[in-house]
C-alpha cells in the first residue's frame, strides 16, 4: 500500500517548483475527489459491519451489565426500595407497590422480572409466579397481609434483598456469576458454594486444554516445518499439502473423522480387537485425549505455515558458517537458528492459542463433560438457560483473552490480520 | 533429506528417524480426512468396517430425504448470496483502502478485521440477538448478512494482497486516455487483480459453507445448512447420510482448494 | 474480458433477485395459510405432520401448514418478539407450556370445546395453556439378546455386579435425578418432595456419584438407542417409545420396564393472539379425536391422551402404551412445574458435578 503515498510525494515535488497555481489547485482539487471516492468505496463495508457485527456484539456486551428486567416490570417497588437497606426494617410502602406492579406489568416483562431474580436467589421464579397468580389482579386493602399470606417468605428479607439486588439499571451480578462469586444479603461479595463452583473451573480448563494444544502442535510442528523448508521442492510441496488438506476441510467434518477414528466400535478400537491387541474395546472418545488429539490436527497448520515462511528465508549459510566457526550442530540450532525463528514460533503459537479458546464444535463431538470450555457454557446459557446477562459476562471473559492474545500477535508479527504464510 | 554416502550410522539413523517422523506426521494429518469416504458407500446402516457390500443408498437419501436435500440447498443458496455479497463490498473497500489516505485508517482497518478475531460463539450470538430484534432471525437473509460480515475481511485480505502489487502508473495511464474512473477500474485494474477477486470469493464460499456455529444460533430449522444438519445427526450413527454429506463437503473443500491455488498459479503467471 | 465480467455480473445480480424473491415468496405462503402448525423437528414432529396436519388439511379443505421449530420457549418468543409471527397452533413441551403461560405467550384453552376431552386419562389439570397430545415414559431400557436375567427396577439400573457394563442417561439433571432417588430407595410418589429439599439433592448427588464411572451421557435419543444396538451399554434409561419403535424398524429386542418410569406429556398449545383460533379448535379437537390419535399413536409407538385410541392400535403395542391405566400405576408423573422453578439451579450443579 505504498505506491499511492509514494505518488503523491513526488506530484507534491513537482508542483512546488512550478509557479502554475491553477494547475497545483486543480490537481488538489482532483486528488482530492480522488479521495472521498477512494472513501466512499470503504464506507458500504464499514457501514455494514458496523451495524451487522460490531453493533451486535455490542448489544451482547452491554447486557452483561445491564440490568433492566426488574425496574422494567417492577418501577414502583424499585423505588419504594430505593433508600432500604437490609440493614434496615422493610420498609411498609414496598408491599402496596409490589401488588400494583404486579397488576399492571406486562405477562412477558413479568416473566422476565422473574427470571432475572431466580439467576441471583433460586427460588424467587416461583414465588413471583405464585403470587401473581393468587392475587389474580385483584388490589388488596392490605396489601402486607395479602403478601405475607399467600407466602411467609415475603416477610423475610430474601425476596426484598433479591429484588433491591436487581434493581439496575447497571449491575456487577453476571460478572460477579462468571468467576464464581456472588453478594450476600449485605452486599458483600463472596464466594458461591463449592458444588456451585462452575466458571472458574471451565475458564482454567479453556486456558489449560489450548496451552496443551499449542505446545504440542509446536513440538510436532517445528520439525515439520523444518523439514518442508529444507528438503527437495518435491518432497516440500507433498508435506505442504498435506498441512493445507486440513487446513481446507471444514472443522465439522475434521472432527466427524476422528469420530469415526475413536468411537469403541470406531476403525482404530476394530483394527487393535482384530489383531488381539485388546479384548475389550477402548475409551478412546469424549475424553481429553480425543479432544486434544483431534484439536492439534486441526489447528496444526496455524503452527506449521507460520514457522514454514520464516523459516524459507533463513538461508542454509548461517547454519553452515556456524558449523565452519566450531559450533557444534545443537549450538549452531540454539544460537544461530533458534532466534531467527522465534518470530515465527510467537505468531504460530498465538494462532493456535486463540482459535483453541473460541472452538465450540469439536469438544461438543468429541469431548466428555470435564473437557467443555468457555463457548460451550455461553452457547448454554443462551440455548438452555436463556441467561443473556451470564452468556454475555462469560462471552467478556473470553474476548478480552482473545484481545489480550491478539494484539500480542500483532505486535510480534506486524500484522493486522490473522492470516497465514 | 537426502543421506550421504560418507553418512556414518548414528546420522544415518537419523536421518531415518526424520523420515518416519514426517511419514508419520503425513499420516496424521492427512489419513483422518478420508476415514469416511468408504463408509459412505456402505450398504450397512452401522459405523463398520470392513463393509460388506457396497450402495449408493447414503447419497440417494442425500438428494432425497426432505431434510438433507434442504440442507444442502440452503447451503448453496447461502453460501453463494453471502459470497457474492462478501466479493462486491470487499473488492470496492480494499480498492478504496488502496487508494485513500486519511487519519484513522488504521480504526478502519481494525473495524474491518474483527469479524476473523471475535470467536464464532459471540459472533453467533450476538448476531443472533440482533438479528431477532429487527425480525431477522431464522430467516435467510439473516443468515446470509450474517456469513457475509464474516467473509469480507477475508475478501479485503486477498484482495489487498493482489492490489499491493499493482502498478499504480496504469491506471493514470487509463485516466490520461479519457477513461473515466469506473472504466479505468474495470478495464485495467479488475482483469490485473481479477486472481485476488477470485481468491476471495472462494474464501467466502468456503466460510460460509463451512460455517456450523454461527449458523446454528441463526438459522432456525427451515433455514438449516448442511453442516449444522450434520452436526444436529452428529450422534445418531444409525443413519449414515452425515458421512454421504462430509464426503461431499470434502470433495468440495478439495475443488476450492485446486481453485486458488490455480489462481495463486495464474497470478504468478500474470506478473510476470 | 469486460464483455465477460458484465455478463457474470448480470447473471450474478439475477441469482441474487430470484433468491431474495424465493425467500420472501416462501414467507408470504406462510402468512396466508389458514393454519401453520409449528412443530419440533425429528420423528414426533414428521409423524405429526403425515398423521395429523396432512389428513386435517385433506378433510377440511382449509390451506393447514406446519413449520419447524426449534426446542424451547425462547425460540417461540423470538418468533413472537421479531414480528411477522405466523404460527397458530404449537406442539409443546410441558416445561414450555408452564413457560409459555406464564409469559403470556400462548393463550388459555377452553377444554369444554373439545369434545373428546372427557375421554382424556390425562387431562390439563394445572396447565391452563396445555392441551395433552401424546404421553410417553422415560424408561429403563435393555438388550434383551444381550441378557439372562433381566432388570426390574432402577436399583438394577445401579447393581453393576449382577450386570456389569455401561449404561447411558441423558446429559440433564432432569429425569436423572429422579432416578437417583428412586434407586436410592425413595417410593416414586416422594420423589419431588425428597428432591425439593437440599438433603434430598444431595442425596440424589451421593447416589450418582456410585454409578459415575459407567455411565455415558447422550444428548439425543437416538444415541441412547445405538449405544444399546452395538452393544455400548448393558442399559439405558430413554423414552420407551423410542425403543419400542427401534424395535420395530430395526428388529432389535430390546425390553423396557414400567415400574418407576417416568411419565412425560406434550401439549398443544394455541399462540395468543392468533388470526385463527377457530380453525385452531378444530384442528385440536381433530387431533384428539381418538381414530386420528391412534394413527399417531401406531406410527411412533407413542401413547395419545384419548383413551378410546388405545382399542384402535393393533394388539401387540398395546401392552407398552404408557398412557395405559395399569402402566400409569407404576409410574411417577414428571413434575414439570418442579423443573420450571428448579432447573437453572439444578443444572449448574449438575453441570459443576458432571465436569469433575
Amino acid at each position: 500500500m505504498a505506491a499511492p503515498a509514494s505518488a503523491a510525494v513526488s506530484f507534491g515535488s513537482v508542483s512546488a517548483s512550478e509557479p502554475h497555481d491553477r494547475l497545483w489547485r486543480d490537481l488538489k482539487r482532483s486528488q482530492r475527489a480522488a479521495q472521498l471516492r477512494a472513501i466512499g468505496l470503504i464506507l458500504p463495508l464499514v457501514v455494514f459491519l458496523i451495524l451487522v457485527f460490531i453493533v451486535p456484539i455490542g448489544m451482547l456486551l452491554s447486557r452483561s451489565v445491564s440490568d433492566l428486567a426488574v425496574p422494567r416490570a417492577l418501577p414502583a417497588t424499585v423505588a419504594a426500595l430505593a433508600g432500604w437497606t437490609p440493614a434496615k426494617e422493610i420498609p411498609p410502602q414496598v408491599y402496596p407497590a409490589l401488588v400494583e406492579d404486579i397488576g399492571s406489568a406486562p405477562q412477558m416483562l413479568f416473566g422476565d422480572a422473574a427470571a432475572r431474580l431466580e439467576t441471583g436467589t433460586p427460588g424467587m421464579r416461583a414465588l413471583m409466579m405464585k403470587t401473581r397468580s393468587r392475587l389474580q389482579g385483584a388490589a388488596p386493602s392490605d396489601a402486607r397481609k395479602a403478601l405475607t399470606g399467600i407466602s411467609p417468605k415475603w416477610d423475610t428479607m430474601e425476596g426484598w434483598v433479591a429484588i433491591k439486588q436487581a434493581s439496575g439499571p447497571l449491575t456487577d451480578h453476571y460478572l460477579l456469576t462468571a468467576l464464581d462469586l456472588h453478594r450476600d444479603e449485605l452486599g458483600k461479595v463472596t464466594r458461591v458454594v463449592a458444588y456451585e463452583r462452575v466458571f472458574l473451573a471451565a475458564i482454567g480448563r479453556t486456558f489449560g486444554i489450548a496451552f496443551t494444544v499449542t505446545a504440542l502442535a509446536l513440538l510436532l510442528g517445528f520439525p515439520f516445518a523444518f523439514l518442508a523448508a529444507t528438503s527437495s521442492d518435491r518432497v516440500s510441496r507433498i508435506l505442504l499439502f498435506t498441512v493445507l488438506l486440513p487446513f481446507w476441510t471444514a472443522m465439522l467434518v475434521r472432527a466427524l473423522s476422528w469420530s469415526v477414528l475413536l468411537q469403541r466400535t470406531g476403525i482404530i478400537n476394530d483394527a487393535l480387537l482384530r489383531l488381539g491387541l485388546v479384548r475389550e474395546p477402548l475409551d478412546l472418545m469424549y475424553n481429553r485425549f480425543a479432544l486434544c488429539i483431534a484439536l492439534i490436527h486441526i489447528f496444526l497448520p496455524y503452527m506449521v505455515l507460520p514457522l514454514y515462511s520464516v523459516m524459507k528465508t533463513i538461508p542454509p549459510q548461517h547454519m553452515r558458517a556456524a558449523a565452519s566457526l566450531g559450533a557444534r550442530p545443537w549450538m549452531a540450532f540454539r544460537r544461530v537458528y533458534l532466534p531467527q525463528v522465534v518470530p515465527g514460533i510467537g505468531a504460530g503459537a498465538l494462532l493456535v492459542f486463540i482459535q483453541c479458546l473460541g472452538v465450540f464444535v469439536v469438544p461438543a463431538l468429541l469431548g466428555g463433560p470435564n473437557d467443555q470450555g468457555l463457548p460451550y457454557y455461553i452457547a448454554f446459557y443462551v440455548n438452555r438457560v436463556l441467561n443473556w446477562g451470564l452468556a454475555a459476562a462469560l462471552s467478556v471473559i473470553l474476548l478480552l483473552s482473545v484481545a489480550v492474545l491478539y494484539a500480542l500477535y500483532v505486535r510480534l508479527s506486524g500484522k493486522s490480520a490473522m492470516v497465514l504464510g | 533429506m537426502r543421506i550421504s554416502p560418507y553418512a556414518t550410522l548414528p546420522q544415518k539413523v537419523g536421518v531415518w528417524t526424520i523420515r518416519l517422523f514426517a511419514l508419520l506426521m503425513c499420516l496424521y494429518l492427512a489419513g483422518p480426512i478420508v476415514v469416511f469416504i468408504p463408509l459412505s458407500f456402505s450398504d450397512k446402516a452401522l459405523f463398520h468396517y470392513p463393509i460388506q457390500s457396497f450402495s449408493l443408498r447414503w447419497y440417494h437419501q442425500l438428494v432425497t430425504s426432505p431434510e438433507w436435500l434442504r440442507a444442502v440447498l440452503n447451503s448453496l443458496a447461502v453460501a453463494t448470496s453471502a459470497s457474492v455479497l462478501a466479493t462486491i463490498l470487499g473488492v470496492a473497500a480494499a480498492f478504496g483502502l488502496w487508494r485513500a489516505r486519511f487519519r484513522g485508517k488504521e480504526a478502519v482497518m481494525m473495524v474491518i478485521m474483527t469479524p476473523m478475531i471475535v470467536p464464532a460463539v459471540i459472533s453467533g450470538v450476538s448476531m443472533y440477538l440482533a438479528l431477532a430484534k429487527v425480525g431477522l432471525g431464522n430467516t435467510h437473509l439473516g443468515l446470509i448478512l450474517a456469513h457475509t460480515a464474516l467473509a469480507a475481511p477475508l475478501v479485503v485480505i486477498t484482495v489487498s494482497a493482489t492490489l499491493s502489487k499493482f502498478d499504480t502508473t496504469l491506471l493514470r495511464a487509463a485516466a490520461n486516455l479519457g477513461a473515466n474512473p469506473l472504466t479505468a477500474f474495470r478495464r485495467v485494474c479488475l482483469p490485473v487483480i481479477a486472481s485476488g477477486v477470485f481468491t476471495g470469493a472462494i474464501f467466502a464460499f468456503a466460510l460460509s459453507f463451512d460455517d456450523v456455529v454461527v449458523a446454528l444460533f441463526i438459522a432456525g430449522p427451515a433455514q438449516r445448512t448442511l453442516p449444522v444438519q450434520m452436526y444436529m445427526q452428529a450422534n445418531d450413527l444409525v443413519d449414515l447420510t452425515i458421512t454421504a454429506a462430509a464426503t461431499v463437503m470434502l470433495v468440495l473443500s478439495l475443488a476450492l482448494m485446486v481453485g486458488v491455488e490455480f489462481m495463486k498459479k495464474r497470478e504468478v503467471a500474470t506478473a510476470r | 474480458m469486460v464483455d465477460l465480467c458484465t455478463r457474470g455480473r448480470n447473471r450474478i445480480a439475477t441469482i441474487i433477485a430470484a433468491f431474495l424473491l424465493g425467500t420472501t415468496a416462501l414467507a408470504g405462503r406462510a402468512a396466508a395459510a389458514d393454519l401453520t402448525v409449528s412443530l419440533q423437528g425429528g420423528p414426533l414432529g414428521e409423524a405429526i405432520k403425515t398423521t395429523l396436519v396432512k389428513p386435517f388439511r385433506e378433510e377440511s379443505k382449509l390451506d393447514v401448514v406446519s413449520d419447524d421449530r426449534d426446542w424451547g420457549i425462547g425460540a417461540v418468543r423470538a418468533k413472537v418478539e421479531g414480528g411477522g409471527n405466523t404460527w397458530d397452533v404449537v406442539n409443546a413441551e410441558d416445561i414450555e407450556v408452564i413457560q409459555g403461560c406464564d409469559e403470556g405467550i400462548f393463550a388459555h384453552l377452553d377444554t369444554a370445546k373439545i369434545s373428546s376431552f372427557d375421554k382424556f386419562v390425562i387431562k390439563n389439570e394445572d396447565r391452563p395453556c396445555g392441551l395433552p397430545s401424546v404421553i410417553y415414559n422415560t424408561s429403563l431400557a435393555y438388550n434383551n439378546a444381550k441378557m439372562t436375567t433381566k432388570p426390574t427396577s432402577w436399583a438394577d439400573f445401579w447393581d453393576t455386579k449382577t450386570w456389569p457394563g455401561r449404561r447411558s442417561m441423558v446429559k440433564s439433571p432432569q429425569d436423572v435425578l429422579e432416578i437417583a432417588l428412586m434407586a436410592d430407595g425413595v417410593p416414586r410418589d416422594d420423589v419431588y418432595k425428597v428432591l425439593a429439599t437440599p438433603a434430598g439433592v444431595d442425596r440424589a448427588f451421593k447416589k450418582l456419584d456410585e454409578l459415575k464411572p459407567n455411565i455415558i451421557w447422550w444428548t439425543n435419543p437416538g444415541q441412547s438407542r445405538q449405544l444399546l444396538a452395538s452393544g455400548e451399554t448393558v442399559m439405558s434409561a430413554t423414552y420407551d417409545n423410542g425403543i419400542y419403535f427401534f424395535n420395530r424398524t430395526q428388529k432389535t429386542d430390546f425390553g423396557t420396564t414400567r415400574k418407576d418410569a417416568i411419565t412425560h406429556t406434550d401439549y398443544w398449545a394455541v399462540l395468543a393472539g392468533s388470526k385463527h383460533e377457530a380453525i385452531a379448535y378444530k384442528f385440536l379437537n381433530y387431533a384428539s379425536d381418538a381414530k386420528p390419535a391412534a394413527v399417531l399413536s401406531d406410527a411412533l409407538a407413542i401413547s395419545v391422551p384419548n383413551s378410546e385410541a388405545v382399542a384402535l392400535v393393533p394388539a401387540e403395542l398395546r401392552p407398552n402404551l404408557s398412557a395405559l391405566p395399569s402402566n400409569m400405576a407404576q409410574a411417577v408423573r414428571s413434575d414439570a412445574q418442579f423443573w420450571v422453578n428448579h432447573y437453572d439451579a439444578l443444572s449448574k450443579r449438575f453441570d459443576a458435578w458432571a465436569a469433575q
